[in-house]
């Protein structure tokens, strides 16, 4: 049985072809295995005492919880539905400007030639600040421009979207600038050579062989968004609030279990939406496999 | 892959739709001079249950009274400041109008007088302030809406095991068999400088920081909702914490904790320090001083802090509010000392050394 | 697509780079959002700080700067940021890249990991920190299960120190990390190790000379992504690491919001970019080099 035939085999089905290994596994495999094991256990540790935290009925949040009770759940500020809604749109802004400024960005990073380094740095750069630089630079430079024209930026959402977008880019292009470089050059050459224009070969030719890395890219800035505490401490207003800054004051002022029964329904409704978009996306797709 | 070109060609559109609305809501900036009567009012408080507590005491009455929302910018006093300092640089309407301050941060908002002194707005209001004991921190700005002080918390049952007695003086908390597994606040929290102030023994600021320098903490605490956490999970047997809080874990379990004020190093005798107070102060420059004023009566009003100290521990200025929570509760009459059993910290004298205790601190303790 | 000529096959020439246009948007964007504000924030560290928030534009100093490079507790804040990014984006990597190795090589639990990876990184971080506060209490569960076992006599400390922090850093780092990785090495054929295997390589040869190489510019870009975080962070480390814990991130939130000195803040900036800077060029010089690049495209 030839490692050719199953392969061949298996892409007429439309799955990618598997490790073929020997059915020995070496030291080597295992230790792999148990490495990335212990990581995932590491990644789901915290979230898991949170969620069992958050039936605990004491006003602390103890572990293990001397009870069990769904009164946290029931008695959610409405505010945290606000300040959720409000983070989901914006990380939403943020992703779709980030990854149209961020992709075609790294694109052109790839196959700069010499110099690449440098420009790369300077792309970065946003990253490399602390945040809570960015977040008192930014409400200054706001207060400038509010000073000058008349629009109001802090406080509001393009504000935010703006702040955030200035951090996203960086982490789309660290996602998709990788997977760039490896692009082989002589495919869209060849498409050029058949008559392609630039724009065309970009859009049926690259982006496709670049869509695992967009994804991922299009996940980080989404995350860095919605996740942000330092930048946005700086920026929200009375009636624009993100939920982890909500989380941030109060828990500066109070741990209730009440932060952790927001943090699970989030977290439940993560999971749900995460579950959709991976059927429909499909992993392979997200994977990048190429055709 | 049309799609994607035209995903590109939405996304650009509805950014620059963003923008251009931005625009358009700019132009009606009101300017300064004119009065707003239509709110909403701004205010910055601490978040969670302190903003809660004003939300259903003081807020509620202020809107049923003129009509008006009101809104929060939650955060310490120092990160609403924060907002106020960045603002005020450049000239622009500031980002509250009232704020909820405590010492430290009403003494440098007023040493840049960015606060509105009590003077121009008493005529606003009926009576504003006439409860409350004037002797303010900062002469002619907000007085006291609420005192605080330090009380040592304890875990009752560890200390019987370990064999210690009920804490009674701040020195009980160097007890070698607590090593490791107490917390004590950072010097950047409200609580941070009365606590150097309380175990400073009235030798100055620099030899407290000495003395807590040899204490084997678990933690350094820059919230105390985190104390508590620890304190609940038994990571830690005992904790120099605002009085709120202490009574708050009493609360949650008499049998579990305790709280006392306890005795001051070279201080007669006397207890505390009675640490500080939380304030509210109106922001320079606001366009809404009517609106602001009228907040103000509300908030300091006798019934609003009775409430709001049942809510959150706080314990209030005013005597006839003291009065009133008693009242309503016999337990608060134990917790409340005579104020004059007990040791105020300076802090006219301390405010102007916050930069450098703060440097100290951090070397020392780093 | 229109031609002059009427061969329909161009003449394949290389032009100078087409796609240099590409980085415009995000020049500009760059530019007027990033490059601005910075500059002016950095003018501050020169100048005089006159009290909370007031800058004297008229006194220029060096003395922000030059007491970061004179004063031996600043030198030891500035070593102790360095550790602290090396420490996070070794273990960092060290976890995420067996994680992101198993990942594309799962085929049917693949979704299932991707899943777990994504949903534990939207755990606000804020409860992430309390969540290891928990775990790496003195009376928590690590601690317990470790003395019950007999390990230990004492309970460690393993939180409010540079360990809590590390652990709580590479915890908020590292989905992102393993989310850039994974497709890095799903860009390494399968058939590649096969290859090897079939040569005769045993299969720590396999990973050693085979895989590791090839996804070397995805390790570099998600070390320097690690380090970055690494820097940048200050709730975490703030958090979990203690006082002894002081790294410049968490310097630079003191001076910008409490003590509220901006020229400090600004200096202090100032290095921290600067070491972030060095950092990532010698990184991307390593993974960038011409023989990794070529091997690669192959």
């Amino acid at each position: 049985m030839s490692d050719l035939d199953t392969r061949t085999l298996m892409s007429v089905n439309g799955r990618a072809p598997r490790a073929r290994r020997s059915t020995k596994l070496s030291f080597s495999d295992i230790a792999i295995r148990v490495v990335a094991g212990i990581g995932i256990v590491f990644l789901l540790l915290p979230t898991v005492i949170s969620i069992i935290v958050s039936f605990g009925p004491g006003q602390f949040p103890v572990f293990p919880p001397q009870g069990w009770t769904l009164k946290w759940f029931t008695s959610i500020d409405p505010g945290y539905g606000d300040a959720a809604l409000t983070s989901v749109i914006l990380a939403a802004w943020t992703a779709a400007i980030s990854i149209t400024v961020g992709v075609p960005a790294s694109f052109g990073l790839a196959r700069w030639g010499r110099g690449a380094n440098v420009l790369q740095t300077l792309a970065r750069a946003p990253m490399q600040v602390p945040y809570v630089v960015i977040g008192v630079m930014m409400l200054q430079f706001f207060v400038l421009i509010t000073k000058t024209t008349g629009v109001p930026f802090v406080g509001t959402m393009q504000g935010l979207v703006i702040a955030h977008c200035v951090v996203a880019v960086p982490y789309v292009i660290g996602a998709v600038y990788p997977t760039a470089c490896l692009l082989n050059t002589s495919l869209d050459d060849a498409a050029y050579g058949l008559g392609a224009s630039r724009l065309y070969t970009f859009f049926r030719v690259v982006l496709p062989s670049l869509k695992g890395s967009i994804v991922a890219g299009t996940v980080f800035a989404f995350l860095v968004s919605f996740d942000d505490v330092p930048i946005t401490l700086f920026l929200v207003g009375s009636n624009v609030q993100t939920l982890p800054v909500k989380l941030f004051a109060d828990t500066e002022f109070s741990f209730t279990p009440e932060l952790f029964a927001v943090s699970t329904l989030a977290t439940v409704v993560t999971c749900v939406l995460v579950l959709i978009l991976t059927k429909r996306v499909g992993t392979q797709r997200m994977s990048g496999a190429s055709s | 892959m049309a799609k994607r070109r035209s995903l590109a060609f939405v996304t650009l559109a509805a950014s620059a739709a963003l923008l251009l609305s931005a625009c358009a809501s700019g132009g009606d900036s009101s300017d300064s001079g004119s009065q707003d009567t239509e709110g909403p009012l701004r205010v910055g408080a601490y978040g969670s249950t302190w903003t809660e507590a004003v939300k259903a005491t003081a807020a509620k009455a202020f809107t049923e009274e003129t009509g008006v929302e009101v809104e929060y910018v939650e955060g310490n006093p120092s990160d609403v400041a924060a907002q106020i300092y960045a603002t005020s640089a450049q000239g622009a309407e500031p980002p509250v109008d009232v704020l909820t301050t405590d010492d430290p941060t009403q003494t440098q908002l007023a040493q840049r007088e960015l606060l509105v002194p009590v003077s121009e707005y008493a005529d606003k209001v009926e009576g504003l302030f006439e409860n409350v004991p004037t002797e303010a921190n900062n002469e002619g700005y907000a007085p006291p809406v609420c005192d605080w002080y330090i009380t040592l918390t304890y875990n009752k049952p560890k200390f019987a095991e370990l064999g210690l007695p009920e804490p009674t003086s701040w020195d009980d908390l160097f007890a070698s068999e607590l090593a490791g597994r107490v917390a004590i606040p950072d010097i950047t929290t409200a609580m941070g400088l009365p606590f150097i102030f309380a175990v400073s023994d009235g030798e100055g600021m620099s030899a407290g920081i000495d003395k807590i320098a040899t204490l084997d903490t678990y933690s350094v605490y820059t919230s105390s909702g985190d104390m508590q956490s620890d304190m609940a999970n038994g990571n830690i047997w005992a904790a120099a914490t605002v009085d709120g809080r202490g009574w708050g874990m009493v609360d949650s379990d008499p049998e579990q904790f305790g709280a006392i004020i306890p005795e001051v190093a070279g201080a007669d005798g006397k207890i505390g320090p009675r640490a500080g107070s939380c304030y509210y102060d109106i922001v320079k420059d606001t366009p809404r001083l009517d609106l602001a004023a009228k907040f103000m009566s509300h908030i300091y009003a006798d019934e609003t802090q009775a409430e709001f100290a049942a809510q959150t521990g706080y314990i209030p200025s005013s005597p006839s509010a003291i009065d009133l929570l008693i009242s309503k509760d016999g337990k608060w009459a134990d917790r409340i000392p005579e104020i004059d059993t007990t040791v105020p910290v300076n802090w006219q004298e301390v405010v102007p050394n916050i930069a450098d205790l703060t440097d100290e601190f951090n070397r020392k303790l780093g | 697509m229109s031609s002059t000529r009427d061969t329909g096959i161009r003449a394949p020439r290389k032009p100078r780079n087409p796609f240099r246009v590409y980085l415009v948007p995000l020049f500009i964007l760059q530019f007027a959002t990033f490059l601005v504000p910075l500059v002016l924030f950095f003018r501050t560290a020169f100048f005089k700080n006159e009290g909370p928030g007031l800058v004297d534009y008229g006194h220029a100093t060096l003395e922000y700067l030059g007491l970061i490079f004179v004063d031996p507790y600043f030198q030891q804040v500035v070593l102790d940021t360095i550790i602290f990014g090396l420490l996070v984006t070794v273990f960092t990597l060290l976890l995420g890249f067996p994680i992101a190795y198993c990942i594309a090589r799962a085929g049917r639990f693949k979704e299932s990991l991707l899943v777990i990876v994504i949903v534990t990184s939207f755990t606000s971080v804020i409860i992430k920190v309390l969540g290891w506060k928990i775990l790496l209490g003195a009376s928590g569960p690590i601690n317990s299960i470790l003395q019950v076992l007999g390990l230990v006599d004492e309970p460690l400390r393993l939180v409010n120190n540079l360990f809590g922090a590390v652990v709580g850093t590479v915890h908020a780092v590292l989905p992102l990390i393993v989310l850039l990785l994974v497709p890095v090495v799903e860009r390494v054929p399968v058939q590649l190790e096969e290859a090897a295997a079939g040569l005769g390589a045993r299969r720590l040869t396999t990973y050693w000379r085979v895989v590791l190489p090839a996804s070397r510019i995805g390790l570099v870009s998600g070390g320097l992504v690690a380090f970055a975080y690494a820097m940048g962070s200050f709730t975490t480390p703030a958090l979990l690491g203690g006082k002894t814990t002081l790294i410049l991130p968490i310097l630079i939130r003191q001076e910008a919001m409490t003590t509220v000195n901006y020229p400090m803040s600004a200096a202090l900036s100032i290095t921290l970019v600067v070491i972030v800077a060095i950092v990532t060029v010698i990184g991307l010089s390593v993974g960038n080099s011409r023989r990794a690049r070529v091997r690669e495209s192959k």
